[in-house]
């Protein structure tokens, strides 16, 4: 019962535990089965004492003979209830065991076992009682003592039919007697014929049965009694009636009718009649020999009944011993096998997972033992599930938390399990690598550089490290696509999970192009601010000291070195002002961007600049394929002008070591990324980019020109980013030549001066 | 399936036709009007079976009844019963004299014969039904009558028997008569 008390105990910050579900004894099905047991229990009384009743009855018992039909009524009904109660336990077993219930087959087992063992006994006691009842009823009677009963009447008969001759004849001599005796004179004479004859009563009456006189011992009786018509009209014809009689108060009587005869045949006739009194003896003996023979004739015709009756209760004994003892080995199994039901249904419960199933303990024995163990264990796995769902809980809420953190981190993180599967990935990991991350959860990373071939050259790198079984490294990726190039830092490191047992490879890597291309920029930059500082200044002072030597020394010296002393100041002056111009040029670059938007619109400034390079180039063709109807862009449109002179500079000059050159500048309208764009494309059909310098074409100092200063394109570069824009160079793919692209955002009433999109670090 | 139905009530009541033998009849009944009160006389016809009448000459005793019932009928409900009276008589045979005994209420006669007996079993005269104080102003009095072996009084070996057994079920149907008013 520890085990019990235990149980209501909550610990504190589990979540509350559902009510702990009784099953046992205590159950509305226990109290059923009370019921059903106190029933059964008055029922088997009723029925025991019934058929006691029924067996007394049977024996000729007065007390209980009128309730001999009832009873055998109401044990039948009994019976019946008894099949009834056995029927529906067998139904509903049988149901239990073809659902598989729990504790159904210990049951039948059980059942079988108590009805074998009952019934077998009561079967063979039966077998041998029906054996010696046959043999003790067919013992009762014996051809001796039936032909002893009817001698024995016979003899009775022989000694009353010879007194009733006497008797006969008497009253015939009376009769002769009466009928010398005139009728007035017969109530006179009455008392001594009567006398005389020894009869107990003696009437003289007419023979339509008037009477006229008549005589009794019987002084109390004064009504004579008389005989019934047939004896009458027996005696009417003529004979004589003579018989044995019951009267109502002197018992055995012997009465006579004689006629009386009549001398004159005119008279009317009269006839006597008299009663004898037989002996109190005779009368007795005559009395039991009667009783005897009756009692003998009709246990004799009854005896097949007698034997069916007693065959009848026994029967129904037996049929009670039996349905009592099967529907009492239905209780006695169910009960048996309730604890061990109980304990299979616990285990199922316990089993789904439900450890707040309650046994009731049955008692102190083996199976209260087993019971209480039960219980112990239940509490003891919802206890420890307690805690495990505390955990399990605290472990969700750090997934969460780390889930949240991952979500908000810029840089992508993703988990591979130990068959490199995309086991987990940040939203961050997504944007980085500009797939939908969440598709790929559960791929391999071949399968993802197959379905993604930009990302090829990162599976490689991360499945280099991880066959090499790197513990824990590091590397810059760079990729190429076409938004041009993306370099990835990415640093990954191998953990096992505890929990799982399994080997996983974390890899966290950050785009940082933009901050490479920063720190490029930053420092070509501060690099051109001091070339423009440390040249610019002694320059002037060049120029100034060359002019100077040439006008003093230009008078004084001899002629053959006048000349000279011209041509190399000259020179120095003319480099001098070459270098000022390269010194403006880096000047510019490095100088901070002093921004004068406006609403731009951008094909007409296009077809300004066209238009100054048709005029300045005629051998080379220049078409225009504008989209109309464009959004003005916001933009400082002399710093534009001054990016599409640069491009068409560049191509110009690309085109001039080729025989033709085609120039194509087109506009149109595009949306990336949730952003609408103006992209412009120049096109030329010049020599096209080398491939050794196209990922750095922007970067200063970049140039195949020989008097070129490397800072066209990087100034192009630097102004379309300061316009939040986005500048590409490739080869075309159909032809030779190259082609510039230009994408300017689109922002309708808003200032150029906004945060940096998204695409834009991955601008080349 | 009509005929499914109509078959278990016709089965009830061969079975109750069956249960009641015709062993019993009840000839006349009829009832008049004397100074005493209301005076019955009915006759009743015997044709004891064969079982039966081993059993009478065997000693097993008889016990016949008749069943009298008066009611008052009402217009619109059934009648209202207002006496129940029954005659009973043992018949029995006494091997010593070799008589058939007949006893009852109103006294004990004896018979060499059986029909006899019967025929005298059968005859009821004068029976004394309602007296004067229990006359009532009803209007229509029906009277009912009936005769039965009752069977409740076998020894006890031949009850289960006669429950089951045609030949014990000796009953006459209910024998209806009316009651006039003095």
């Amino acid at each position: 019962m520890a085990a019990v008390d235990h149980q209501a105990t909550m610990t504190r910050g589990t979540p509350p535990r559902p009510a702990a579900r009784a099953v046992g004894p205590g159950s509305p099905e226990g109290g059923a089965r009370r019921a059903m047991l106190a029933i059964g229990a008055l029922l088997f009384c009723f029925m025991l004492a019934s058929l006691l009743i029924m067996s007394k009855a049977l024996q000729n018992s007065a007390q209980f003979d009128q309730l001999y039909s009832g009873l055998l009524i109401f044990n039948a009904l009994g019976l019946l209830i008894l099949v009834t109660l056995i029927a529906v336990n067998l139904h509903s077993l049988i149901r239990q065991t073809r659902q598989k219930a729990a504790g159904a087959r210990l049951t039948v087992r059980l059942v079988a076992m108590f009805v074998i063992l009952a019934v077998t006994p009561v079967l063979i006691l039966y077998y041998f009682s029906l054996d010696f009842l046959h043999r003790g009823i067919d013992s009762w009677f014996d051809l001796r003592v039936e032909q002893a009963l009817d001698d024995s009447l016979n003899l009775s008969r022989l000694a009353l039919d010879g007194r009733m001759k006497e008797i006969l004849k008497q009253s015939e001599k009376i009769a002769e007697e009466i009928a010398m005796t005139d009728d007035a004179l017969i109530p006179l004479e009455i008392d001594r014929f009567r006398a005389r004859s020894g009869a107990g009563e003696l009437t003289v009456m007419g023979k339509q049965g008037a009477i006229i006189a008549s005589s009794s011992a019987d002084t109390e009786n004064f009504v004579p009694d008389s005989p019934d018509e047939t004896v009458l009209f027996q005696v009417q014809q003529g004979n004589s009636y003579i018989g044995l009689d019951t009267t109502k108060n002197a018992g055995l009587s012997i009465r006579v009718v004689v006629n009386v005869p009549e001398p004159d045949l005119n008279a009317g006739g009269r006839i006597i009649h008299a009663l004898y009194p037989v002996a109190q003896k005779v009368n007795e003996l005559a009395d039991s020999v009667q009783s005897a023979f009756v009692q003998y004739q009709e246990l004799s015709y009854l005896r097949e009944q007698i034997k069916l009756s007693f065959i009848l209760i026994l029967t129904m004994v037996l049929l009670f011993s039996i349905f009592s003892a099967v529907w009492a080995a239905f209780y006695s199994a169910r009960k048996l096998a309730a604890p061990i039901r109980d304990l299979a249904e616990g285990t199922k419960s316990v089993a789904k997972g439900d450890y707040h199933t309650k046994l009731l303990v049955p008692g102190n024995d083996e199976l209260g033992f087993l019971v209480a163990s039960f219980n112990d264990m239940t509490r003891k796995l919802a206890s420890a599930r307690d805690v495990a769902r505390q955990s399990q809980n605290e472990a969700e809420a750090q997934h969460k938390y780390l889930e949240a953190v991952l979500g908000r981190l810029s840089s992508g993180v993703l988990v591979l399990d130990s068959e490199k599967r995309l086991r987990t990935a940040n939203i961050s990991c997504g944007e980085i690598l500009g797939v939908e991350i969440n598709q790929l959860t559960g791929l391999s990373l071949s399968r993802i550089g197959q379905r993604y071939p930009r990302l090829e050259k990162l599976r490689q790198r991360f499945q280099a490290h991880l066959d090499a079984g790197d513990a824990d490294w590091g590397e810059q990726v760079a990729l190429f696509g076409a938004s041009g190039r993306q370099i990835l830092m990415c640093r990954g490191t191998s953990i096992v999970l505890a929990r799982e047992e399994v080997s996983v490879h974390v890899i966290v890597f950050d785009d940082i192009t933009a901050l490479l291309q920063g720190q490029r920029d930053a420092a070509w930059s501060e690099m051109a601010r001091r070339l423009a500082h440390e040249i610019k200044n002694p320059l002037t002072p060049i120029q100034l000291a060359a002019e100077r030597l040439q006008h003093k020394y230009h008078r004084a010296s001899p002629e053959d070195r006048e000349e000279m002393l011209d041509r190399l100041t000259t020179t120095i002056v003319n480099q001098v002002e070459t270098m000022k111009a390269m010194v403006n040029t880096f000047s510019e670059y490095a100088r901070p961007p002093v921004m004068a938007p406006e609403r731009v619109d951008l094909n007409l400034l296009i077809e300004e600049v066209a238009e100054l390079y048709k005029s300045a180039a005629p051998a080379v063709s220049i078409t225009l394929d504008l989209k109309q109807d464009l959004p003005p862009i916001n933009a400082d449109p002399r710093k534009l002008r001054q990016v599409f002179n640069n491009l068409l500079n560049n191509a110009l000059e690309a085109g001039r070591r080729a025989e033709s050159m085609a120039l194509s500048i087109s506009t149109s309208r595009v949306s990336e990324s949730a952003m609408d764009y103006i992209e412009t494309r120049i096109r030329d059909s010049g020599e096209g980019i080398s491939e050794d310098i196209i990922a750095t074409l922007f970067e200063p100092y970049v140039t195949t020109r020989r008097q070129g200063t490397g800072l066209g394109l990087a100034i192009v570069k630097k102004t379309v980013e300061e316009h939040g824009g986005q500048v590409l160079a490739n080869n075309n793919a159909d032809g030779p030549g190259a082609c510039l692209t230009i994408r300017l955002p689109i922002f309708e009433g808003r200032s150029v001066a906004r945060p940096e999109p998204a695409w834009r670090r991955n601008a080349v | 399936m009509r005929g499914r139905f109509l078959a278990l009530p016709t089965l009830f009541l061969w079975l109750c036709a069956g249960a009641a033998a015709e062993g019993l009849t009840v000839e006349r009944v009829s009832g008049r009007w004397a100074e005493t009160g209301y005076l019955l006389d009915a006759r009743v016809k015997f044709e004891l079976d064969d079982d039966v009448l081993e059993a009478l000459n065997h000693g097993v005793d008889l016990n016949i009844a008749f069943l009298v019932r008066v009611k008052a009928e009402r217009r619109w409900l059934w009648g209202r019963l207002d006496k129940r009276d029954a005659i009973n008589f043992k018949l029995g045979r006494r091997p010593l004299s070799n008589v058939y005994v007949v006893s009852g209420s109103t006294g004990r006669r004896q018979f060499d014969e059986l029909g006899n007996a019967l025929k005298y079993l059968g005859t009821i005269d004068d029976h004394l039904l309602l007296d004067n104080a229990e006359l009532n102003n009803e209007q229509h009095l029906t009277g009912l009558f009936r005769a039965r072996l009752n069977v409740d009084n076998l020894p006890p070996p031949l009850r289960p028997v006669s429950f089951i057994s045609n030949k014990w079920q000796l009953s006459s149907p209910w024998r209806q008569w009316t009651i006039r008013q003095p």
